[in-house]
């Protein structure tokens, strides 16, 4: 186990080094100059030296990259082009909000979907289970902008029941309300996305589920335990579905460990201030440092994940030993 | 002596998408206290099935069409799911075959047969684990084994272990469902002794499976011969091996070495068996069969007692 641990570490760091070189290289192809962004033309050609040496555009591409790569190992993410803040902040606050919306909502579509997968399995050919897969794949298939925009137009526009976007709502924050006046007013801002989310999640992890139980049923310790005369509720949950779940684990690791790295298109759509706006944001603005620092997070986090479910496989599962 | 186990006329098929499949047709035997029963036949003659249907453990597309099964005086035919499940375990058990997944790999051993008598029996999880503990050395098992889990048995051991678990709570009647298939021969006649003395010992009933006729002759009082779904023939098991009547049990004998009697050329049945989709009418041996005449393809042979205690369904009594 130890020496498996080891070897899975290093592994991580080179993966995540090879990572941070192609996102470097990546930045570097698009066909324009950063410092554009920062620069008006109304500046003397002494000030646009100044700003570039500033943050380091002056150097060649390769001293670029080692300067780059050292920064990395410090734990220095740079500072933004575009607010001037420490990235590392941006990072983490946005980070927080996207925890917020899309981690909680991958939790509950994950346990909405299991529960009903397991449920349908075990009445395979019903008109329960044919209901659930239509649905399931339904929502799964949709585009999720579509989606997106027809809830807000219905809920949020006509019914006039959600907001129409955001976290908060500012002008009762300046009046600095109590917590609890808070965290309803931000509740009242996540339902609309969470449920959006979830409605668009569940159904693939249903399926899986579905999928998963129907071959276990087939197994013949299923068998043994309905000739032990075990009760139904024990058979489907003890020994059918322990089994089912073992590679559900590894598919909710991984999908947690993206949410973290935010939903692109539904933080746009909701205008949702999560990470995965603000890479988007950041690419279009061309400011490298957040990308970048976005990114570096992201693979790292995905990369633990990866790494955290490996090791609870083998306490799921014992017939699993590194 | 009386009877614990009789099937009367029992059938049961399969619908499949081609059309039904009729796995036991028209199946009639007893089985007395204290009595072992061997039960043979080729690949695909009905042998599983008809465990199954004892334990009304069958596919979704399966159901016993006609037919009863009266074990300790009770036809279990109408029984539902529920009083079923007083009756496996507790009535009839099974002994599966070790090689198949029939134990779950997530769980240890000693816990799934502690889970067993759990369902069962009035008592606490402690002694429960005590009952195990002496089932292990009943079996031949160092009970400390009981915290491992199956893949870390080996052959052999699991299938001690399942044959413990099938002791779990103390049922009448056991079905060994080809316990040895997969063992290799030394372990085999280890299991076959276990398996033996335990019944013995115990005093059970129970219904071997098995498509080696030499590992029934070893272990049964009585021998039933199974061919496409049909009992052909049914007795003791010495009056069966001195004198088979069935042409197919003569040619099964003939087909296995023996160890003691001259080298002789096995000879091997000619033939397949017949499609169960389309049965034929009359005997369904008949066309494999070497003295088969005119009325074996019109019709089909009564299962009847030939001579006493022999049972037998064929046209030609030879």
């Amino acid at each position: 186990m130890g020496k498996y641990i080891i070897g899975r570490i290093i592994q991580i760091i080179i993966t995540f080094f090879i990572v941070m070189s192609i996102i470097f290289l990546l930045f570097r192809i698009i066909p324009s100059d950063p410092s554009s962004f920062l620069l008006t033309p109304s500046m003397t050609a002494e000030a646009k030296e100044t700003i570039r040496k500033q943050f380091g555009l002056d150097e060649p591409i390769a001293v670029q990259y080692f300067i780059y790569l050292k920064n990395f190992v410090h734990g220095n993410f740079g500072t933004s082009f575009y607010s001037g803040r420490p990235v590392m902040s941006i990072i983490m606050e946005r980070m927080l909000n996207s925890i917020l919306l899309i981690t909680t909502a991958v939790i509950i579509a994950y346990i909405i979907g299991v529960s009903i997968g397991k449920a349908i399995a075990w009445k395979r050919g019903s008109k329960t289970e044919k209901f659930f897969v239509i649905l399931g794949l339904w929502f799964y298939t949709t585009f999720t902008p579509w989606l997106g925009i027809m809830f807000l137009w219905i809920f949020s526009f006509k019914l006039k029941l959600f907001p129409l976007g955001g976290m908060i709502t500012p002008e009762k924050w300046i009046l600095d309300p109590s917590l609890m006046e808070k965290i309803c007013d931000m509740g009242y801002h996540l339902i609309l996305p969470l449920v959006t989310y979830v409605l668009l999640w569940f159904g693939g992890y249903m399926l899986l589920m579905r999928n998963s139980m129907l071959e276990t049923l087939k197994e013949d310790y299923i068998v043994t335990a309905r000739a032990k005369g075990l009760k139904e509720k024990v058979i489907k949950n003890k020994h059918a579905a322990r089994n089912a779940m073992l590679p559900i684990v590894t598919a909710f690791a991984i999908s947690v460990s993206f949410s973290i790295g935010g939903a692109v298109l539904i933080e746009t759509i909701f205008s949702w201030p999560g990470i995965g706006r603000t890479i988007v944001e950041a690419t279009l603005r061309q400011d490298y440092p957040l990308v970048q620092g976005a990114f570096a997070v992201i693979t790292l986090v995905v990369l633990l994940a990866n790494f955290v479910a490996d090791i609870a496989y083998a306490y799921l599962d014992p017939r699993i030993s590194y | 002596m009386d009877t614990v186990l009789e099937i009367k006329n029992l059938g049961m098929s399969y619908d499949t998408t081609e059309g039904s499949v009729s796995a036991v047709d028209n199946v009639s035997f007893r089985i007395m206290n204290g009595e072992a029963m061997g039960l043979v036949g080729e690949s695909g003659c009905g042998k599983t099935s008809l465990g199954m249907c004892i334990m009304k453990l069958l596919p979704e597309n399966a159901k016993i069409t006609n037919g009863e099964i009266i074990f300790d005086g009770e036809d279990i035919v109408p029984k539902t799911e529920d009083e079923m499940r007083m009756i496996r375990w507790k009535g009839v058990s099974m002994i599966f075959q070790a090689a198949m997944n029939a134990l779950n790999p997530v769980y240890k051993v000693g816990d799934q047969i502690i889970e067993a008598i759990v369902a069962h029996e009035n008592i606490k999880k402690e002694e429960a684990r005590e009952k195990v503990r002496e089932l292990y050395k009943l079996v031949g098992l160092s009970p400390e084994r009981m915290e491992n889990y199956p893949h870390e048995y080996s052959g052999g051991m699991r299938q001690r272990a399942i044959i413990a678990m099938a002791l779990a709570c103390d049922p009448k009647f056991i079905i060994a469902d080809e316990p040895t298939t997969a063992l290799d021969v030394i372990v085999q006649d280890e299991i076959i002794d276990e398996i033996k003395n335990i019944q013995k010992k115990l005093n059970m009933i129970m219904m071997y499976i098995s498509h080696d006729i030499s590992v029934i002759a070893e272990t049964c009082d009585k021998i039933g011969v199974m061919y496409a779904g049909n009992f052909i023939e049914y007795a003791d098991t010495f009056a069966l091996f001195d004198n088979p009547l069935h042409p197919y049990t003569k040619a099964l004998m003939s087909s296995f070495p023996s160890i003691e009697g001259p080298k002789k050329e096995l000879k091997p049945v000619p033939g397949e068996p017949p499609n169960l989709l389309n049965p034929p009418r009359g005997c369904r041996f008949y066309p494999r069969c070497s003295y088969a005449e005119e009325i074996c393809r019109n019709e089909r042979p009564e299962f009847i007692e030939s001579e006493s205690g022999h049972f037998l369904a064929c046209h030609r009594v030879i």
